[in-house]
């Protein structure tokens, strides 16, 4: 699965896409859980921040499925 | 396409209106200030996940012609470097009164800063750098 990685994520973990190798569907909590273990420093971002799949807000509980677009959204600074 | 790299400009604004339907206008600008709390800004850098931002923008304007008669919105956002006294941000109403152009007006801005996932890096005069984390989305109103 990619994973989108966006602002402080991105300069954090040096690339704006990880890949994950991740049970074919999976939660989005899951798939943030398993970014903690790929990549403890975004650890202490990660918990202010949302999850997008196919460019919507989902929940924890949302499944995703490898062929789905997601992406990690820090608190929005627009304006 | 509301997301824009180049400077926004007032002329890509408040055109005529040919039927003369419009009888009120209101601009709303973003503006880079130059001081954040207690620190001296150089200038922001503005980021999007670009895709997901055009839609929800395009949604928010689709929102508001539902929520108040209007005649024209236009939201234009900047991306990439955007310098002190530079337009980051512009929301254009036009409606036939006043009323209806002042409240679609704000209720654009405080959308715009709080679900459009664009991010905003401050840069200051010291030479140091930082996100801003401004807002957080309720996801339960988002859908």
């Amino acid at each position: 699965m990619t994973i989108k990685l966006f602002a402080v994520l991105k300069e954090i973990a040096g690339q704006g896409e990880i890949h994950l190798e991740v049970p074919s569907v999976i939660s989005c909590g899951e798939v943030v859980s398993r970014l903690h273990e790929e990549i403890p420093s975004l650890v202490p971002f990660l918990e202010h921040c949302l999850v997008a799949v196919n460019g919507k807000y989902a929940d924890d509980g949302a499944s995703v499925s490898v062929e789905d677009e997601v992406a990690i959204l820090p608190p929005v600074s627009g304006g | 396409m509301h997301l824009v790299a180049t400077p926004i400009r007032i002329s890509d604004l408040l055109a005529g209106d040919d039927e003369f339907k419009t009888g009120a206008d209101v601009l709303f600008l973003g503006i880079v200030r130059g001081d954040s709390h207690t620190r001296k800004v150089l200038y922001l850098e503005y980021e999007a996940y670009e895709e997901m931002a055009e839609q929800i923008l395009s949604e928010l304007v689709s929102l508001s012609y539902e929520k108040w008669p209007l005649e024209e919105v236009k939201i234009f956002h900047r991306l990439g470097r955007v310098w002190l006294g530079q337009i980051a941000v512009a929301v254009e109403v036009k409606s036939a009164h006043r009323g209806e152009a002042y409240e679609a007006s704000r209720y654009l801005i405080e959308e715009i800063k709080h679900r459009v996932p664009i991010w905003k890096k401050e840069y200051f005069t010291d030479g140091t750098s930082e996100w801003s984390l401004c807002s957080h989305v309720d996801v339960s109103e988002s859908a």
